[in-house]
């Protein structure tokens, strides 16, 4: 009766084993993203794919440069520790470069030129650009250029979140009095509610978008380089930017 | 030789005793199941922009919930029972070992040890392969959902043996010694005597455990798995509409939560015994 | 010529942490006795009764069983079997009707078919005298009923003793008799007895010997009719004042 005992609970450790070792073999490179973030990353409706410019930059990317790509849908929290640990490839995911983020993983050459732009209420009159938001309180989300640009201002109420939306959310509710967000990411939100938000003042960072790469792995980084080079050359980006972000969703 | 009715025989013609009849009213609360999964219907019936986009989109992800939480909390089970069996062993080194165990992991939140599991213990496996040259093993990759299960039972497994063990320990000792005095090995005691009424007694925790593991599957929405959560934050993100999103999703989680506490109650009246 | 007892405790000594419980008991049961044993609480006479299957584990001296002696855990087992025990509190099974409790450690451990232990069980449920009670969970039967379910529970392993821990004195009295009675037609059938009991009655009906054990000892032994009636040392007499009213 004893050994029935052991031998069913060795029959389950054993599944477990294999069940965690399967499924996790491939040569393919995998890419981590955060599918939250339009319109350079999020997940269509219909089909559950994820789509966005940044997924489009990619294929090509790797088109050119020879290799296959698959893609994770990470949470942005768990993407930049998984990126830093080198447990996925690569990552794109309307990554600003930072010297900071430079000292846990490597950056392709920059993409995309963003910058934080402040959003409010659309009744709002007090805060016309960055330099008024002294003594109010200002949402964006946990661990980006723009939570990083809050913390630089003084006299500001910073409230972090894990997700943007609920922060546009907040201020939609009157919680918050601006949001500062990424400039794309922020004139979708607009869009979505014309009459209740809009933005203020100028785009007030110079801001980069580039493909983080594991550490370790320079031939790789030489070949999303190399790629990248050649889908600028062909106007891609150009191409792309009219395609998601001028046409709206 | 002339037999005699049989014992068995004669048991068949005894007046069955009537026992504690279990009430043929159905439990009222079982309404409230019916009210939300109404109040669900109606709005993706009522208002389908949203909530009908919400409610399709976010449905794969019910699955992964459902899926995740059950198939961790089968393991949940064993883990519980073996853990509280260790902690009441007379063996010091068993009795340390799982001590331990509980300890540990009920220091930790729950969200850490997720993490942990997903993006700390592949590369822990990544420095024995290197350690002892084994291919396999350096090229590691952990699969998401397996990680998230093992995280879930490794920490409910925890709190399931301390369930356990207050159940057993809760059953009279002079049960243990009628079964040993009967010439039962150990094992055998607590496989038929002890065991089967200590799972009746902690039939209510272990199913609060349930409802609870039905929420905290939240969390593998950290370690890349796409439950319900996970959706519900995609959706959101690309429609850019929160309340709306929210709602569903709380309200599904609900009927998940509700429909299991009815299932638990259900059984425990099943099982009931007097003591 | 005489045969080997079954029961032999040589000298045996018991401590629970600082106290002493048993401080070199000696005595032999033979094969078909019925010894009964009486004393204050403290005195150590249930301890002595669950050395004799080792529900508690003696420090010193030696006790055999039916030739086995109870040193060594591979035997305890198999001494299990040979020794039945009826408790103060009954113990029946919980979750079991009357005779799922019979039934169980017959298939377990003796290996007995379903339907043989079945039957076995029923007649033993006929001989304590509640047969219809076969299918009622403990706890729709009375006192008297569970104690008389629990000496057939011990029966229905065919064991060659049988020790009784105090076994009525969780019964309200008007249960007792019937409960005594099957112990004493158990006794006039033969079967070998330990009894640690308050029951004078009893002893005068069916034991062979008395004891009476005070401080871990055996004070004095003799038939029951000598021992209650003309006691030899001052202590029994203490005792049996206190207890005889």
């Amino acid at each position: 009766m004893k050994g029935r005992f052991y031998s069913i609970l060795i029959v389950l450790l054993a599944s477990a084993m294999i069940l965690a070792a399967c499924g996790g073999e491939t040569q393919k490179v995998r890419v981590a993203t955060d599918a939250t973030w339009p319109p350079f990353e999020y997940v269509d409706e219909q089909t559950k794919a994820i789509v966005g410019f940044d997924i489009d930059l990619m294929n090509a990317i790797a088109k050119e440069g020879g290799f296959e790509v698959e893609y994770i849908n990470v949470p942005w929290d768990s993407l930049l520790a998984g990126m830093a640990q080198c447990q996925y490839d690569l990552a794109i995911s309307a990554m600003t470069i930072t010297e900071e983020r430079k000292q846990s993983f490597a950056f392709s050459e920059p993409y995309f030129a963003a910058g934080q732009v402040v959003t409010v209420q659309a009744s709002n009159t007090d805060i016309t650009g960055k330099d008024s938001l002294a003594g109010k309180k200002v949402g964006a989300q946990n661990g980006t250029t723009g939570d990083i640009e809050i913390q630089k201002m003084a006299n500001v109420q910073r409230v972090p979140y894990d997700d943007i939306g609920l922060a546009f959310q907040d201020l939609l509710n009157g919680q918050i009095d601006a949001v500062v967000a990424d400039n794309p990411l922020a004139l979708g939100y607009v869009g979505q509610n014309p009459d209740k938000l809009k933005t203020v003042g100028e785009v007030f960072t110079d801001e980069y978008y580039g493909i983080a790469v594991c550490k370790t792995n320079t031939d790789l980084l030489a070949k999303v380089n190399k790629g990248l080079a050649a889908v600028q050359k062909a106007g891609l980006i150009e191409k792309l930017t009219d395609q998601w972000l001028k046409s709206g969703q | 030789m002339d037999k005699q009715p049989s014992g068995s025989e004669q048991i068949k013609e005894l007046v069955k005793i009537p026992g504690v009849e279990p009430s043929a009213r159905l439990d009222p609360w079982w309404w409230l199941v019916v009210l939300v999964i109404a109040s669900v219907a109606l709005l993706v019936l009522l208002i389908p922009d949203p909530y009908r986009r919400i409610y399709t989109f976010v449905l794969d992800g019910v699955y992964v919930t459902i899926g995740v939480t059950i198939v961790a909390f089968l393991f949940i089970l064993i883990v519980g029972m073996i853990g509280g069996l260790g902690r009441l062993s007379k063996n010091k080194l068993i009795y340390g070992f799982f001590t331990l165990y509980v300890e540990i992991i009920r220091g930790i939140p729950i969200l850490v040890q997720l993490i942990w599991w997903y993006y700390a213990f592949p590369v822990v496996i990544q420095g024995i392969g290197r350690a002892l040259n084994i291919q396999a093993l350096i090229g590691y990759q952990a699969n998401a959902v397996a990680m998230a299960i093992l995280g879930l039972v490794v920490c409910y497994g925890a709190y399931m043996s301390e369930i356990y063990r207050a159940g057993i320990q809760s059953i009279p000792k002079g049960q243990m010694e009628a079964a040993r005095s009967l010439g039962m090995t150990y094992f055998q005691a607590m496989r038929y005597v002890i065991l089967p009424q200590a799972i009746r007694i902690i039939l209510p925790p272990v199913g609060n455990e349930f409802i609870a593991l039905l929420k905290d599957s939240s969390l593998v929405s950290a370690v890349a798995v796409a439950d319900l959560t996970r959706r519900g934050r995609e959706f959101m993100a690309a429609t850019f509409q929160p309340l709306p999103t929210w709602i569903m999703v709380a309200l599904l989680y609900l009927i998940m939560t509700l429909f299991s506490a009815r299932i638990v109650g259900w059984i425990e009246k099943k099982t009931k015994f007097e003591r | 010529m005489a045969e080997e007892p079954i029961i032999q405790i040589k000298n045996v000594h018991k401590r629970f942490g600082a106290v002493e419980a048993l401080r070199g008991v000696s005595l032999d049961v033979y094969r078909g006795e019925v010894v009964v044993i009486i004393g204050p609480s403290g005195s150590g006479k249930s301890t002595l009764l669950r050395c004799i299957n080792r529900l508690e584990e003696y420090d010193e001296g030696q006790i055999i069983v039916d030739g086995i002696p109870l040193d060594s855990a591979q035997n305890i087992n198999a001494v299990r079997r040979e020794v039945g025990m009826v408790f103060q509190s009954f113990n029946l099974f919980m979750h079991m009707t009357a005779l799922e409790n019979l039934i169980l450690a017959q298939q377990v451990v003796r290996k007995r078919s379903r339907a043989e232990a079945q039957e076995i069980a029923y007649n033993l449920l006929v001989k304590v005298g509640i047969p219809e009670k076969a299918n009622a969970y403990p706890i729709q039967l009375s006192g008297g009923q569970q104690q008389r379910v629990a000496i057939a529970r011990a029966l229905a392993m065919n064991p060659k003793i049988m020790l009784f821990d105090e076994p009525t004195s969780a019964l309200d009295p008007e249960m007792i008799k019937e409960v005594l009675d099957v112990m004493l037609n158990l006794a006039q059938e033969g079967m070998t007895m330990v009894v640690v009991s308050h029951e004078m009655g009893f002893a005068r009906a069916a034991a062979n010997r008395a004891l009476l054990m005070d401080g871990g000892l055996i004070i004095e032994e003799a038939a029951p009719d000598v021992l209650f009636t003309n006691p030899k040392h001052e202590r029994t007499r203490e005792f049996l004042s206190k207890v005889l009213h």
